[in-house]
C-alpha cells in the first residue's frame, strides 16, 4: 500500500510523475533567458509573483484532483476571488487590516468555501462538475454584487507579499509554506488514503477507509489554499477585482493536467501541480516576450497546451506499458 | 457493476423494480419542470403570456438548446466540450465578416461545416489517443480556435448579417405563413433529427455503449476514436447554428459572443438530468433543461433581480434541482 503511487519499472525506481512537467519548466526558464536578457537578472522574480495567484490555485486544484471520483473544483478561481473581495471590501475597507486577523481570516473563508463544496460534493453526493459549476456561479455572483468595481488602499504589511528585494521573491515562503504543511500531509495515512480513494473508491470503502471523509477533507484542503491564493491575488492585483477570480479557474484546471496529474484521480501531487502552473505562465510570458499580436499568441497558445498534454500523455503511457 | 449490487440484496427483483421506479419518477420529474416553472412564470409575471414574450422565450431556449446539442452527446461518452463557446464565436464572427466581403449564404455554411468536422475531429482524435481527458483537450482546441479566427479576419470581427437571419431569431417572425420563429423550426428539426440517431441509430447506441464502459464498447466493435469525433463533430456543427443564429441577435459579431454558453450548456445538460459520468440521459431531457432554465432566467428578469443575483440563484437551483434527482450512489451501493 506504501507504494502505490510509484509503479516500479524494470526494476529500476519509476521517474516521479512531476518530471517532464519540471524539465520543461527548466527548458522554458532557458528559453525565455535567451529571449529576455533581464529574465535571469531578476526578472524572473517579478515574473514569479505574477504567477503567484495561478501557481497557488494550480496547487489548490491537486488534492480535489486527486480524491478521483470525477473530483474537480470549478469554483477555485471565483473562491480566490470572492475571498479577495471579502478580504478588501469588508475587513480591509472597515479597517480591519491588521496581519493577523487578515491573514487567518483568509485562510478560514477558504476553509468555509472548501466545507461548502465537501458538502455538496461528498455529503449530498452531487457530481464534482455539477456541485463546483454551482458554487462558482454563486461565489462569482456573490464576489460582484458585493464589489461592483475594483477597490484598492491595502495596509502596507501586505507589500511584503509583492516584495522582490530579497534572493528569493517572499511569495515563494508562502509556497514552500504550503508545500511544506502539505509534505507534512504526505507522510500520514490520510495521504495514502487520498490516493487509494482517488485509484479506487469501491477498493478503498471494502478496505475501510472512510471514502466520505477523506473526500470531503480533500475538498477542505482545497479551500484552505484558495482562501491563500485569494490573500496572495489580492497583494498581487493591489487590491480586488471581482472579475479577475474566474479567469483563472480554467488555468489551474489546464495547470493540474499539465503538471502530470491525472484527472481520473489516485496519482500526483503538489508539486506536479506548481510546475504545470509555472510553465504555463512562463509559456504565456514568453509568447508575451515575442511580441507576436494577441491573435497569435492566444492560437499558440491553444497549440502549445495541446501539444504539452499529447507529450504528457505518450509518456504516460509509456511509463504505465514500458 | 448494476448486476452485482442486485445480487446482494435478498430481494433481487423488487429492488430493481424499486430502483426502475425510482428513475421513472426521476424522469416524469424532469418533464414537468419546464411546464411547472411555465406555471409559476405565468403567475408571477403574467405580462409573458403575450405572443411575443412566448416565442422570445422560446427562441432564446432555441439558440441554447442548438448549442446544447453537443455538450449533451459528449456528457454522454463521459466527456465534456469546452469549445462550444469558441465554435460559436468562430460561426459568429466568419459569417458577418464573410457576408461582407461577398460570400453567398450557401459557401459560408460549406465553410462552417467543414470547419465544425475539423473541430470536432481534433477533440475526437486528441481526446481518444493516450487517454487524454476531453475537458483540456477542448479547452485547449478552444483556445486555437478562437485565435485562429482573430488571425483570419485580423481582428475586423464586423460585418453584414443576412436579413434572414435577423427574421429568424425575430420573435415576430414566420415561415412560410406559419407564425413561427425559424429558429424555433431549426430547433425542432434539430431536435427530432437528434432523437431519432439517439435511439434509433446504431451510432446512437455506440454513444450510450461507450459511455456506460469503454472496454465494453471496444469489446462489443465500436470504435472509441471514431464516435467520438462523430459527437464532437455533430456538436461544433450545432455550436455553428447557435453561432449563425446569435448573429440576428446582436448584427455585430464578436469571438467571445458564445462565452456564456459554456455553462450554460452544462446546465441545461444537467439540469435535465443526464449524468455526467456517461452512459444515460439522452437530448430529450436537455430540451426540458434547456426550457427550465430559459425560464428561471425570465423569471428572475421579471423581478428584477440584476445579472449577478441571477447568476446566484441559478448556482443555488442547479444544486436544489440535482440534490432532488440528479444525486450520485453512496460508494457502498456500488459495490
Amino acid at each position: 500500500m506504501t507504494t502505490v503511487d510509484r509503479a516500479p519499472i524494470r526494476g529500476g525506481r519509476a521517474v516521479p510523475y512531476f518530471v517532464p512537467a519540471a524539465l520543461a519548466v527548466l527548458v522554458m526558464i532557458a528559453i525565455t533567458a535567451q529571449k529576455s536578457s533581464q529574465f535571469l537578472d531578476g526578472g524572473w522574480k517579478l515574473v514569479l509573483v505574477y504567477a503567484s495567484p495561478l501557481v497557488l490555485l494550480a496547487m489548490a486544484q491537486a488534492p480535489v484532483v486527486l480524491s478521483g471520483g470525477g473530483g474537480l473544483d470549478l469554483s477555485v478561481g471565483p473562491g480566490a476571488g470572492l475571498v479577495s473581495v471579502i478580504l478588501a471590501a469588508g475587513l480591509i475597507a472597515h479597517q480591519i487590516s491588521v496581519a493577523w486577523i487578515v491573514i487567518p481570516a483568509a485562510v478560514l473563508l477558504g476553509v468555509v468555501i472548501g466545507a461548502v463544496n465537501g458538502s455538496l460534493v461528498a455529503l449530498i453526493r452531487i457530481p464534482p462538475i455539477i456541485a463546483t459549476l454551482a458554487t462558482y456561479l454563486v461565489f462569482a455572483g456573490i464576489a460582484t454584487q458585493v464589489l461592483a468595481s475594483p477597490t484598492g488602499a491595502l495596509p502596507v504589511w501586505m507589500d511584503w507579499f509583492t516584495d522582490v528585494e530579497g534572493v528569493v521573491p517572499n511569495v515563494v515562503w508562502v509556497m514552500l509554506l504550503v508545500g511544506g504543511l502539505w509534505w507534512l500531509l504526505t507522510r500520514t495515512a490520510f495521504w495514502r488514503n487520498l490516493l487509494m480513494v482517488g485509484s479506487n473508491d469501491r477498493a478503498a470503502y471494502t478496505a475501510g477507509v472512510p471514502v466520505t471523509a477523506v473526500r470531503f477533507v480533500a475538498y477542505v484542503l482545497t479551500g484552505a489554499m484558495t482562501g491563500v491564493a485569494g490573500l496572495v491575488l489580492t497583494a498581487v492585483l493591489g487590491g480586488a477585482d471581482a472579475t479577475v477570480g474566474p479567469t483563472y479557474t480554467m488555468l489551474a484546471i489546464a495547470a493540474v493536467a499539465l503538471g502530470g496529474i491525472s484527472l481520473a484521480g489516485g496519482r500526483g501531487g503538489l508539486l506536479g501541480a506548481a510546475c504545470g502552473a509555472a510553465l504555463l505562465f512562463l509559456i504565456q510570458n514568453y509568447l508575451t516576450l515575442t511580441e507576436a499580436s494577441s491573435f497569435v499568441l492566444q492560437m499558440a497558445y491553444g497549440l502549445v497546451l495541446v501539444v504539452a498534454i499529447v507529450i504528457n500523455g505518450a509518456w504516460d503511457r509509456k511509463r504505465k506499458n514500458p | 457493476m448494476s448486476t452485482s449490487a442486485i445480487e446482494q440484496t435478498p430481494t433481487p427483483t423488487s429492488a430493481a423494480t424499486s430502483r426502475r421506479r425510482r428513475g421513472a419518477l426521476s424522469s416524469l420529474l424532469v418533464y414537468l419542470a419546464p411546464l411547472a416553472m411555465f406555471l409559476v412564470l405565468m403567475v408571477a409575471t403574467p405580462d409573458v403570456l403575450s405572443r411575443t414574450g412566448i416565442m422570445s422565450l422560446l427562441v432564446l431556449s432555441a439558440v441554447l438548446g442548438i448549442a446544447a446539442v453537443g455538450q449533451t452527446w459528449a456528457v454522454m461518452i463521459a466527456g465534456i466540450d469546452l469549445s462550444i463557446p469558441a465554435t460559436i464565436g468562430m460561426a459568429n464572427v466568419l459569417l458577418t465578416t464573410l457576408y461582407a466581403k461577398g460570400w453567398s449564404f450557401g459557401e459560408i455554411v460549406v465553410l462552417l461545416l467543414v470547419l465544425s468536422i475539423l473541430i470536432g475531429m481534433a477533440n475526437g482524435v486528441l481526446s481518444s489517443i493516450f487517454g487524454l481527458h476531453p475537458l483540456v483537450v477542448s479547452l485547449g482546441v478552444a483556445s486555437v480556435v478562437t485565435g485562429g479566427v482573430l488571425i483570419s479576419v485580423d481582428g475586423n470581427t464586423g460585418g453584414d448579417v443576412p436579413g434572414f437571419i435577423t427574421n429568424a431569431v425575430s420573435p415576430r417572425g414566420s415561415v412560410l405563413g406559419v407564425p413561427l420563429p425559424a429558429a424555433l423550426v431549426v430547433w425542432v428539426l434539430v431536435a427530432v433529427v437528434v432523437v431519432l440517431v439517439e435511439r434509433r441509430t446504431v451510432i446512437g447506441r455506440q454513444i450510450f455503449a461507450l459511455g456506460s464502459n469503454v472496454t465494453a464498447a471496444r469489446l462489443a466493435l465500436a470504435r472509441p476514436m471514431l464516435i467520438r469525433v462523430f459527437v464532437y463533430s455533430a456538436g461544433a456543427i450545432c455550436a455553428s447554428a447557435a453561432g449563425v443564429l446569435l448573429a440576428g441577435f446582436s448584427g455585430g459579431a464578436s469571438v467571445d459572443i458564445g462565452a456564456a454558453y459554456l455553462f450554460s450548456t452544462i446546465t441545461a445538460v444537467v439540469v435535465g438530468g443526464t449524468s455526467l459520468l456517461g452512459g444515460a440521459g439522452g437530448y430529450a431531457r436537455t430540451i426540458a433543461g434547456v426550457l427550465v432554465t430559459t425560464e428561471f432566467t425570465t423569471l428572475l428578469i421579471g423581478f428584477s433581480v440584476g445579472p449577478n443575483m441571477q447568476q446566484v440563484m441559478l448556482g443555488i437551483a442547479i444544486l436544489v434541482l440535482i440534490t432532488v434527482y440528479g444525486r450520485d450512489r453512496h460508494v457502498a451501493h456500488r459495490l
